[in-house]
């Protein structure tokens, strides 16, 4: 056993002490004080930990910690222990190995996580997002499509079978993920029955296991649920709430709002028998709590996800974007947490809300499950994003954008040779990691948000080289979860799905 | 240990990367000299000593959209200028990417009122995505536990990074050095680190612990609105007029001067490595005193600092720290990637080598990696 080992015990980290170790301290952590403890956040390996404020004091004082200095400080370990309390000494061995692992202290030079060996991405995208037309039968306040004087056209049935050929034949990997879109998708349901049929051919021929998936607006479900229940696709539904939330912003183009259609096709999908996935989209964080209860209590949803709006395509001219709103949202969102901890006390069912439970599992491994919020984001390597038209993007977000184009499916070289050899691909991976925006490189919370997403930005600031224009959200949700999850362990049991895809560190990061 | 000074081979005082300027509305600086300092800068800083209007939002922009790397900051007085007025510019000042902080300057002896106008500046400053920070002007006369308290109560408030600075040159109080240490230090067992902005003149013994952030005139440099050029926003001494001289005029004439900053006399911080003595690292005596016998030789150094060419050399930067480099401890500093180990770098440069790695890795300005 080395102290390189990812599955250093205590046990086996105790034994590895020696008097002559040298200890080093770590500068550029992050240090925050709340009721006398100090959470302490060590970026680079977004490790962290909350210390009481004894203990704290103790390791400052015997120079184990150095707040606010910008240096290293070092000292043998048999230099530690003359002169220490007794209380102290007792646990010393345990505070060295929290903050070893947390390599908030270097040993030797060591530090236990290896930063350039962690935050790595998958080279090629498993999840193929195929916009089957961008025209829709609402006009959503907030939708990334902007006002259009024509109807869009409808991707062509062939146009949809060669993109998914093409991804399944030239992306290397065994598990990939289709997903209808748009516009709204089911607008075009020649391409989506047809396409379906042709992926599972095509999958089966290579070897491969392909999930087909769809996300509609609800208006056409009752129409088509039973055709959508016999290809076996996973449905998504676009919901924000209750009538009075849901009718502000998702409209038809009268200006109706929608509820009433968009439950009927809830209705009718569940009586094909679908499960539907619900998402709603935040525009007044007061709304988060009202749009939560109603998906557990009116949908009898679990687990759905609820998104805020973005300043991009309508939402530019159709609604305010004040500067300021990420702490209001990031408060209201908080109160998911309660919602979620109550709901458990009285069910004994652990609900699931995208991104809470994504965030909770940021904190507790060095995975990145999930193709956001991680460096760079997913945008290429996690994604790619298909027109109607059947040009390739690079994210499903960037449809529609020159600057993100990588190509054409009639045109372009095997997908795999063309993301090796995009420079678009290969400047906008570049552009996203943390090291290179300015305000991500110094952000404490750079490793478990990532440097945001590229399309936010990219509408937000007019390029590539900005923050994610809610930053602040994810910087204060990030730290109240480490709070929250100090003071009550069982918030671990959010992660949820993520659990398989994570490996959960050694040591639990609460010196409490 | 030798003194560097003797061989006169590199500068004690770089050309300066930290531009501290001062402004106003026809800031001399704002003309030609502006683009020597772009050329130069790892960081400018501006300080307002007028309320935020559109013109020096205008400048930051300017600056902003320039294509050289460099931070800007953002310094300016929350209680004469009005929160409100500030917080009119915090929507575009968040748009800047160049933006690493926006420091509002206070009073120790702030009112309640006054403080929380500022928590509130600090809450909209941080919500819009900006790194708010405080500088906290001492007067003389100020309690040390009223300060503690304020300084708490602007970390709650959202203040990412607190320094302080007296308000004139003057001691303000003989004895306040030690009491201000002791509260220093309390902050920082609390969790709450507090810098020094500037020199506290006589207090030293007291906060000797502390290097403060005007980096004592190495490689920093503060330009008044009139243009006129000192090593710092306390020193009597003038450098230079940028009315008259150009920046890269005025600097070479100091870069061998011990009197630049009269409190700064030893702070030597070179690094130079040449064919018999391999390592000279004045000002790091942790260097002699832990040789790093028992560092894996397997162990790559991973750079956390930023190279800039001179003349003579290189200087290594990192935030507003920084070191000088020899043309051969460059050379070593390149070597400095991620991948070369300390077996490779000791093989090129020779085995007291790894002893200024180790110096680079005390100060920070590396991280070594398996």
């Amino acid at each position: 056993m080395t102290r390189y080992s990812l599955d250093l015990s205590f046990e086996d980290f105790k034994k590895s002490l020696s008097p002559d170790d040298l200890l080093t301290t770590v500068p550029g952590l992050y240090f925050s004080p709340r009721s006398g403890r100090v959470l302490i956040v060590e970026p680079e390996s977004a490790s962290w930990l909350v210390v009481p404020p004894k203990e704290f004091g103790y390791l400052v004082e015997r120079g184990l910690l150095a707040p606010g200095s910008g240096a290293r400080s070092s000292l043998r370990l048999a230099d530690l222990e003359p002169g220490l309390d007794p209380d102290f000494k007792a646990e010393l061995d345990r505070w060295l190995y929290r903050l070893f692992v947390g390599n908030m202290l270097a040993i030797n030079g060591y530090a236990y996580h290896q930063p350039s060996r962690l935050w790595a991405v998958q080279k090629y995208p498993h999840y193929f997002n195929i916009h089957l037309t961008e025209s829709c039968n609402l006009a959503c306040r907030y939708c990334r499509v902007g006002d259009s004087p024509g109807r869009f056209a409808l991707m062509p049935v062939e146009t949809c079978k060669k993109v998914i050929r093409r991804v399944v034949e030239e992306i290397p990997g065994t598990k990939i993920i289709i997903g209808f879109h748009g516009g709204e998708p089911l607008l075009n349901p020649e391409a989506i029955v047809e396409g379906s049929k042709y992926a599972r051919e095509v999958a089966r021929s290579a070897g491969k296991e392909v999930t087909l998936s769809l996300q509609t607006n609800g208006v056409l479900l009752r129409k088509h649920s039973q055709l959508l229940k016999e290809l076996n696709i996973e449905v998504g539904v676009s919901i924000d709430g209750p009538a009075a939330i849901h009718n502000r912003h998702r409209v038809f183009g009268s200006g109706r709002g929608s509820f009433d259609e968009v439950m009927d096709g809830i209705q009718a999908a569940r009586q094909a028998g679908l499960n539907p996935g619900y998402l709603a989209v935040i525009h007044d964080p007061g709304d988060y709590l009202p749009v939560a209860r109603f998906m557990v209590e009116t949908l009898g949803a679990t687990s759905f996800r609820l998104n805020f709006s973005c300043y991009e395509g309508r939402a530019k001219s159709k609604l305010d974007f004040d500067p300021t709103r990420a702490a209001a949202f990031a408060r209201n969102w908080l109160q998911l947490l309660d919602f979620v901890l109550e709901h458990h006390r009285q069910t004994g069912v652990w609900l699931s809300i995208d991104d809470l439970n994504l965030f909770v599992a940021h904190l507790l491994t060095k995975d990145r499950p999930h193709m956001c919020y991680r460096s760079p984001c997913g945008a290429g390597n996690a994604i790619l994003g298909f027109g109607a038209d059947g040009k390739i993007y690079l994210c499903e977000e960037l449809v529609g954008k020159d600057q993100f184009c990588l190509g054409d499916i009639e045109t372009a070289p095997p997908l795999h040779r063309l993301l090796d050899e995009s420079l678009v691909h290969a400047r906008a991976s570049e552009s996203r990691r943390v090291e290179n925006v300015a305000a991500c490189a110094g952000c404490p919370w750079r490793r478990f948000h990532g440097a945001g997403c590229l399309n936010k930005s990219f509408e937000y600031f007019g390029d590539l080289e900005h923050r994610d224009p809610m930053c602040h959200f994810y910087r204060v949700v990030f730290e109240e979860l480490m709070w929250k999850l100090a003071d009550n362990p069982e918030i671990i049991n959010l992660i949820s799905y993520y659990k398989k895809y994570i490996r959960v560190q050694n040591e639990w990061p609460v010196g409490i | 240990m030798k003194i560097f000074a003797r061989n006169q081979t590199l500068p004690l005082r770089p050309e300066p990367f930290v531009f501290r300027l001062e402004w106003k509305p026809g800031a001399e600086w704002a003309g030609s000299a502006l683009e020597e300092i772009i050329a130069e800068a790892h960081f400018i800083q501006l300080e307002a000593v007028q309320p935020l209007d559109e013109e020096v939002v205008d400048l930051l922009r300017k600056l902003d959209d320039r294509p050289e790397k460099f931070s800007l900051r953002l310094l300016s007085r929350a209680e004469d200028f009005g929160a409100e007025t500030i917080k009119k510019f915090i929507g575009p000042l968040s748009r800047l990417k160049k933006l690493d902080a926006v420091i509002f300057v206070i009073s120790s002896r702030s009112d309640e009122p006054a403080q929380a106008e500022v928590s509130s500046l600090l809450s909209a400053a941080a919500s819009a995505g900006l790194k708010p920070g405080i500088l906290v002007e001492l007067e003389p006369g100020a309690s040390v536990s009223g300060l503690e308290q304020l300084i708490k109560n602007l970390r709650l408030s959202g203040a990412m990074e607190i320094a302080l600075r007296p308000t004139s040159a003057a001691n303000p109080h003989p004895n306040f050095g030690k009491n201000l240490a002791n509260c220093l230090s309390h902050l920082k067992s609390e969790g709450i680190p507090v810098s020094l902005g500037e020199c506290f003149p006589g207090l030293e013994p007291g906060l000797s612990a502390l290097e403060p952030n005007c980096r004592r005139a190495f490689g920093s440099c503060y330009l008044d609105s009139q243009g006129l050029v000192r090593a710092c926003r306390q020193s009597r001494e003038i450098l230079g007029d940028l009315s008259r001289q150009k920046l890269a005029e005025i600097w070479p004439g100091y870069l061998f001067a011990e009197d630049l900053c009269s409190r700064a006399a030893l702070t030597v911080q070179s690094l130079k490595l040449e064919e018999n003595e391999a390592v000279e690292a004045n000002g790091m005596a942790e260097v002699e005193n832990l040789s790093p016998t028992s560092l894996d030789s397997s162990l790559r150094p991973v750079p956390l600092f930023i190279l800039k060419d001179k003349k003579w050399g290189a200087a290594l930067i990192k935030g507003l720290d920084g070191l000088v480099l020899s043309p051969k401890g460059e050379k070593l500093a390149r070597m400095i990637d991620g991948k070369n180990t300390l077996r490779s770098i000791r093989k090129k440069f020779g085995p007291r080598s790894a002893g200024l790695i180790y110096a680079l890795f005390l100060r920070g300005l590396v991280r070594l990696e398996k």
